[in-house]
């Protein structure tokens, strides 16, 4: 490379500069230090073999990526990552595939059959649920759905 | 000024007092800490702010404006202070990629919870008044920029700006953007303002230990966001305002940098942040190009002429809306345009630019040339005259020294990596492709055999075979 103006005088502000740069140098921030705390998955950056792939594949932030994923990754990850654009592809694809949210069980349900009963206020049947603690999906027979308890927020 | 030693009478004054102080304020902190996380405060804020603020009363922290300013200048140290510690804590111990990320989420608890206690202070306290609400947020980066200036000054070796990049960062998001601005909706651009000046005085020629975070702030996708795309900010905001500011941290950033880049000192510190500021601009190139193609006059006067891959990134610059002629395709010599060689001559204009390439020695000439390069960018008025200005002085020069170093300045910025601006590529093809330039029969084009391969390399990407 030239330096077509001459170079500069480096005087000693130049010099102090430099030096206290090369000391930052030894504690660049971390992607995470402007992040929103992650509970459960915090990042924990390490070398990773070149011929690992380094970047998600293109276009997984979409919700047609989301509706590809089974309904086990996607309550990982509505559970694990909280308070995510992820974990909101993640609720839009399960509304999606007619799961439906309880606010008050924290939980998703979808219909094994349809509805014994349907009333304004509720609908009873038997219904398919993801337990959370256990982590798997169960039946439930005789299940009272309230709609009161039915998350129905548009979110965009 | 005043007697000797008088700092320090100030200075153990000060000290006595904040050791009351300091009791208070971290049994305070600890108590918002602790209720800060609760699932209520989660869901209801403002009561969590309500009993705090209760509690901030009965210790009489809130009693003036002074003892407000203390009482949040011992809550930065604090915050600080916890986080060097374990950070440091973890330096020593064997290097685990793990542990690194328990110690920095336990310092993020401590620092979030600061932030939130600002933040919310800014927001809901009984202030009506918009112009309270931005004093306090002066009043608060004034007291962090002030804890930092002097922490960079103290600790020296062992500064260390993670707690304040978080800090920082944080209420910025906090006190930006949709969600969170309903209760400074009217304020939002006094918001932007006062974090434009701490960032301002924490720019990296001042606090160079800062400058890796004072990037990563600048360059951050919600400041890039709230300040060049106005993302969020309603009609409150004059996006001239926000753009201008934005442009000036930049500039701050390139002013620090200038220096070891003209040097080519590059140690590995630059190296480093050099590749940040590609990045940043890169960014800026692909999604609000208008703010370089506006100001680059501006980035150009900072940028040293030796960096020649960032100036092409500023200049390759072109409005979204417009569609680039094919550089192979497009003929620079229209008849219809009005703007050609022959119309330039015989102009005043002209015989300015022609007394100063062949009055000027070498180095002169060069950053005259430099000056005109600068202007060659998306067709436009001024891509076109300057364009014509090169090809006038190189057909109309009887001293090739003046057309070496026309070439020279063209050739050097098209070696470079892409992108290259288009009045650039056209101005080069022309020169090549037109036979009236005669430009393979000047002797500098063969001066050496590598120099020659150059050429026709460069040639043969700007010109695809079939149009040459």
């Amino acid at each position: 490379g030239a330096s077509p103006l001459g170079r500069m005088p480096m005087t000693s502000e130049y010099e102090s500069q430099l030096n206290a740069l090369e000391l930052a140098l030894t504690r660049t921030p971390l992607p995470m230090d402007s992040e929103r705390p992650r509970t459960y998955l915090p990042k924990i950056p390490c070398p990773c073999s070149p011929y690992y792939p380094q970047t998600p594949p293109a276009n997984s932030d979409t919700l047609e990526y989301y509706l590809r994923l089974s309904p086990e990754t996607l309550f990982f990850i509505f559970y694990y990552m909280e308070g995510t654009r992820a974990q909101l592809l993640a609720a839009k694809a399960l509304k999606k595939l007619s799961w439906r949210f309880h606010t008050k069980y924290l939980t998703w349900f979808q219909r094994h059959e349809e509805p014994k009963h349907i009333t304004d206020d509720y609908e009873q049947g038997t219904y398919v649920y993801f337990d959370f603690e256990k982590w798997s999906q169960r039946k439930k027979e005789a299940f009272t759905f309230e709609y009161r308890y039915l998350e129905d927020k548009d979110f965009e | 000024v005043g007697m000797p030693g008088m700092d320090s009478v100030i200075h153990s004054i000060s000290r006595s007092e904040d050791g009351e102080m300091t009791g208070k304020v971290e049994m305070i902190l600890r108590e918002w800490i602790g209720l800060c996380y609760t699932p209520m405060a989660q869901r209801q804020p403002q009561e969590a702010l309500a009993n705090m603020i209760a509690v901030m009363h009965e210790h009489g922290v809130l009693a003036s404006d002074d003892k407000i300013t203390q009482f949040f200048r011992l809550c930065v140290e604090m915050c600080v202070d916890v986080s060097v510690k374990l950070l440091k804590s973890e330096q020593q111990g064997a290097p685990s990629f793990h542990q690194a990320t328990i110690v920095r989420q336990r310092c993020y608890y401590t620092l979030d919870a600061f932030v939130k206690l600002m933040a919310l202070m800014i927001k809901h306290s009984d202030m009506s008044q918009a112009a309270n609400k931005i004093n306090l947020l002066k009043k608060l980066l004034n007291i962090v920029v002030g804890v930092l200036h002097m922490d960079h000054e103290v600790r020296r070796n062992d500064f260390n700006a993670m707690p304040y990049h978080r800090i920082l960062i944080s209420l910025f998001n906090e006190l930006t953007g949709p969600d969170h601005g309903a209760a400074l909706e009217q304020i939002a651009w006094s918001v932007l303002e006062a974090f434009g000046q701490a960032l301002y005085s924490l720019q990296p020629k001042r606090v160079p230990g800062f400058a890796f975070a004072w990037l990563d702030i600048v360059g951050h996708r919600n400041v890039i966001g709230r300040l060049l795309a106005n993302t969020g900010l309603g009609e409150t905001v004059d996006p001239a305002k926000t753009q201008a500011t934005f442009t000036q941290l930049i500039t701050f950033h390139f002013k620090f940098l200038a220096p070891f880049l003209r040097n080519i000192q590059i140690s590995k510190s630059i190296a480093v942040l050099y590749k940040g500021t590609l990045r940043v601009l890169l960014v800026i190139l692909h999604d609000l190009p208008e703010l370089l193609c506006e100001y680059h006059y501006v980035f150009c006067d900072m940028i040293p002429p030796n960096c020649v891959q960032l100036r092409n990134l500023v200049l390759s610059a072109y409005p979204r809306n417009m569609r680039l002629p094919d550089p192979a395709i497009h003929c620079l010599h229209e008849r219809h345009q009005r703007i050609s060689i022959y119309t330039i001559a015989h102009t005043a204009y002209m015989d300015i630019f022609q007394n100063l390439a062949v009055q000027l020695c070498t180095e002169g000439r060069y950053l005259l040339f430099n000056g005109i390069a600068n202007q060659l960018r998306y067709p436009n008025a001024h891509t076109h005259y300057f364009s014509c200005v090169f090809l006038f002085l190189f057909l109309n020069s009887n001293c090739d020294a003046i057309q070496e170093q026309i070439t020279r300045i063209l050739f050097e910025r098209l070696v470079a990596l892409r992108p290259h601006p288009w009045g650039l590529l056209i101005t080069f093809i022309e020169l090549i492709k037109n036979p009236i330039y005669n430009f393979w029969k000047y002797e500098f084009t063969r001066c050496a055999p590598e120099i020659e391969r150059l050429f026709q390399n460069v040639a043969n990407t700007c010109v695809p075979a079939s149009a040459q």
